[in-house]
C-alpha cells in the first residue's frame, strides 16, 4: 500500500463530491430562491441599469470627447460612437439624463443585492465548469457581477467626493468597466431569456406577489437554476421580501432625487452629497471648485486682469470694463454636474459669438476657453461652434445682479445651455476661436 | 453540429451570445489596459466580487437566521403581530442608507481643498432618518398589536402571512 494512496483517494473523493459548504447545493435552503424571484429582480434591474447605460452613453456625448482636448478617455472606437454634436437645448436636458443616470445607479443596489442573494447557490457551482460553454459562461458571469458591483462603488466614491485610494481615473475606469458590464450583459440576457420567459409562463409574472405564506412555496429543484434541493418553511412571503427591498430602494432615492430640483424639492435631498444648506444671496450656490483651491491668486483677478481673445489674425486683449462696457445679455440658465446636481440662477455678460465678432471671427467655430487654473482636466474646454453661436451662451460677468463671487469665476465665466457643468470654465484667462 | 455540442457543450445559439458579450467585454478591458491603471481596476473586480461572498453573505445569513426566529415567534399564537420583523424592516432600510453614504456620514478624507461643502450635517441627518424610520415602525408595530388584540385568537388573521407552516 503506498503512502499516496489516502491523499490520492481523498482528492478523487473531492473532486467528485466537491469541497462541501456553500458547493453543496442542499444547504442553500430558502424556498424564496429560484427563476422567477431572480427573474422577476432582472426586470427591475434591466429597466434601471438601461437607464444608466443609455444616460451614461449620452454623458459620455455631452462632453463632445472629438473636440480638441475634450476626451477624458483614450481614442479606439470611442470616437466615432459618440461624436455627434451636443445641442444647446432645452438646456435642462444635460440635468435630466445625469439626474437619473445618479438616481437610477443608487436605487439599483438593493436589487443587484437582492439578485445576486437569489442566484447566490450557483455561483459555488461543483466542478466550476464542466464543458468549454459554461466555462465561457462563468467567465462572462465573473465579468457581469464584478462589473456590476464596480460600476455601483466607484459611482457613489465619485459623487461623495471620496477619492481615498481609489488609485486610477474615475472617468476612465467607469466609462471602460460600463462597456465590460454592456458586454457581459449582452451575453447574460442572450443565455437567461428563456429561463425568464420559461418562469414567467409557469409561475405568472405577478401572480407570486399574492401568495399568503401558507401559499409560499419553493419552486421545483433544477441544478441549472437556484431552487433549493430540500427548501426550509418559509419565514416571509415573496412580497414581503420583495417590499422590503423596494422599501429600501425609495429610502435611497427619497433622499436623494431632490438634489435635481430647485425650491422645495430640493430640502428632501437630505442625504444627497450635494444636499446641504448653501445660505442666501446672489452667490449662494453649489460650488465644486473653489478659487483658493485651484490656486487663484487674488493678484490675478484684480484691476489687471485681461481676457486674451484670439482670432484669425487678430489678437484682443480686454480688461473687465472693456466687457461690461459691450452690449449685456441676461438669461437664466442652470449648471447641470455630472454628479446629478443641479442649480438655476440667472447670469448677465457677454454673448460668446459677440466676442467672435470682436476677435474678428464671424461665425465662432469651435472655441478653446482656457481658465487661469494652473492645471487639472477641467482648467480648460473646447466648445463646439454650436454651442458658442447659441444666443444663451455668454462669458457671464454677473449672476443675479451681483459681481461673481471668486469661487464662482471672478472675473468672468462661460456659461452654455445644456453643457455638461465642468465645462462652463471658471476665471477665464483666453478665448481661442476657429481650433 | 452535434459535433459543436460534443465539443462546446451547448448549442450555436450559447456561442454566439457568449462570444458577441465577451467581444465587447474585451473591448472594454483592451482600453483600460491602455489606460496603465489596469492592475488596479481588476484588483477592484475581485475585490467587488470578493466583499459581496465574504461580506454580504454572512450578512444575509444572519438575516435569514432573525427572520427564521421571527417565524418562530410567530408560531406562537398568543404573539400574532411579529414584534422583531418590525425591528428588522427599519434597520435594514438604514444599514442600506449608511452603506451608500458612509463616506459623508463617516466624513472619510475626502477629495478637497477645492470643494467648500460642508459634510458635517450628514450624521445627524442619517440618524434622525433612522430615528423616523423606528418611530413609524413603532407606531405600526402599536396599531397592528391594539387590533389583533380585539380579535379572537382562532379569527386572528395569519398576521402578515407569519404564522409557518409545517417545513415543506
Amino acid at each position: 500500500m503506498s503512502a499516496l494512496d489516502r491523499p490520492r483517494r481523498q482528492l478523487r473523493r473531492l473532486l467528485a463530491e466537491g469541497p462541501g459548504g456553500p458547493f453543496d447545493r442542499a444547504r442553500w435552503t430558502s424556498p424564496l430562491r429560484g427563476p422567477w424571484m431572480a427573474s422577476f429582480l432582472s426586470i427591475g434591474l434591466a429597466v434601471l441599469f438601461g437607464l444608466d447605460l443609455l444616460t451614461g452613453y449620452l454623458s459620455y456625448v455631452a462632453y463632445q470627447p472629438g473636440l480638441p482636448g475634450n476626451a477624458l478617455t483614450g481614442g479606439g472606437l470611442d470616437r466615432h460612437l459618440f461624436g455627434w454634436t451636443w445641442p444647446t437645448g432645452p438646456a435642462w436636458l444635460y440635468g435630466v439624463t445625469q439626474g437619473v443616470h445618479i438616481l437610477a445607479g443608487t436605487v439599483a443596489i438593493p436589487i443587484l443585492a437582492a439578485k445576486l442573494w437569489t442566484v447566490m447557490p450557483k455561483f459555488y457551482k461543483w466542478p466550476p465548469a464542466k464543458s468549454a460553454s459554461q466555462a465561457l459562461e462563468r467567465l462572462s458571469l465573473g465579468l457581469l457581477v464584478g462589473s456590476s458591483i464596480f460600476l455601483v462603488i466607484t459611482g457613489l466614491i465619485d459623487i461623495s467626493y471620496w477619492y481615498a485610494g481609489l488609485g486610477f481615473s474615475f472617468v476612465a475606469a467607469h466609462f471602460y468597466a460600463a462597456w465590460v458590464f454592456l458586454g457581459a450583459l449582452v451575453a447574460h440576457v442572450g443565455l437567461k431569456l428563456g429561463v425568464m420567459r420559461q418562469a414567467f409562463r409557469t409561475r405568472g409574472v405577478l401572480a407570486p406577489l399574492r401568495e399568503d405564506l401558507r401559499a409560499t412555496a419553493a419552486e421545483p429543484f433544477d441544478a441549472e437554476t437556484s431552487a433549493p434541493v430540500a427548501p426550509a418553511a418559509p419565514t416571509v412571503t415573496r412580497r414581503g421580501m420583495l417590499g422590503m427591498v423596494g422599501g429600501a430602494s425609495l429610502a435611497l432615492g427619497a433622499f436623494l432625487f431632490g438634489e435635481s430640483f430647485l425650491g422645495g424639492l430640493r430640502g428632501t435631498a437630505l442625504l444627497a452629497p450635494r444636499g446641504q444648506d448653501v445660505g442666501s444671496g446672489p452667490n449662494a450656490f453649489q460650488v465644486n471648485k473653489t478659487a483658493a483651491g485651484v490656486g487663484i491668486k487674488p493678484s490675478e483677478t484684480d484691476a489687471s486682469w485681461r481676457l486674451e481673445l484670439q482670432g484669425d489674425p487678430h489678437k484682443v486683449t480686454l480688461s473687465r470694463a472693456d466687457l461690461l462696457a459691450m452690449e449685456q445679455h441676461t438669461h437664466e440658465l442652470p449648471i447641470n454636474c455630472v454628479e446629478g446636481w443641479s442649480t438655476l440662477q440667472t447670469w448677465t455678460g457677454v454673448r460668446l459669438r459677440d466676442l467672435a465678432a470682436r476677435a474678428g471671427v464671424a461665425s465662432p467655430g469651435n472655441v478653446r476657453v482656457q481658465s487661469l487654473q494652473g492645471g487639472g482636466q477641467f482648467s480648460h474646454a473646447t466648445l463646439s461652434g454650436h454651442q458658442a453661436g447659441d444666443d444663451r451662451a455668454l462669458l457671464a460677468l454677473k449672476v443675479n445682479g451681483a459681481d461673481l463671487s471668486a469661487d464662482h469665476g471672478f472675473p468672468a465665466r462661460v456659461i452654455v445651455p445644456n453643457a455638461p457643468g465642468v465645462h462652463n470654465t471658471k476665471w477665464v484667462a483666453s478665448m481661442r476661436f476657429g481650433v | 453540429m452535434a459535433l459543436l455540442r460534443r465539443a462546446y457543450g451547448a448549442g450555436p445559439g450559447h456561442l454566439a451570445a457568449t462570444l458577441a458579450g465577451l467581444l465587447i467585454a474585451a473591448y472594454g478591458i483592451a482600453r483600460i489596459g491602455q489606460h496603465g491603471s489596469w492592475p488596479r481596476v481588476a484588483v477592484y473586480f475581485v475585490l467587488a466580487i470578493l466583499a459581496h461572498d465574504l461580506f454580504l453573505l454572512p450578512l444575509y445569513t444572519l438575516l435569514y437566521a432573525a427572520t427564521w426566529r421571527v417565524g418562530r415567534i410567530g408560531a406562537d399564537r398568543s404573539r400574532r403581530v411579529p414584534v422583531l420583523r418590525h425591528l428588522v424592516v427599519p434597520t435594514v432600510i438604514s444599514a442600506v442608507l449608511f452603506i451608500a453614504w458612509f463616506p459623508l456620514i463617516l466624513r472619510l478624507p475626502r477629495f478637497s481643498g477645492t470643494l467648500t461643502a460642508d459634510v458635517s450635517v450628514y450624521l445627524s441627518r442619517w440618524l434622525i432618518i433612522t430615528a423616523a424610520l423606528f418611530l413609524a415602525s413603532g407606531a405600526l408595530y402599536a396599531i397592528r398589536a391594539l387590533r389583533a388584540r380585539g380579535l379572537p385568537a382562532q379569527e386572528a388573521p395569519p398576521a402578515d402571512g407569519l404564522a409557518p407552516g409545517p417545513p415543506a
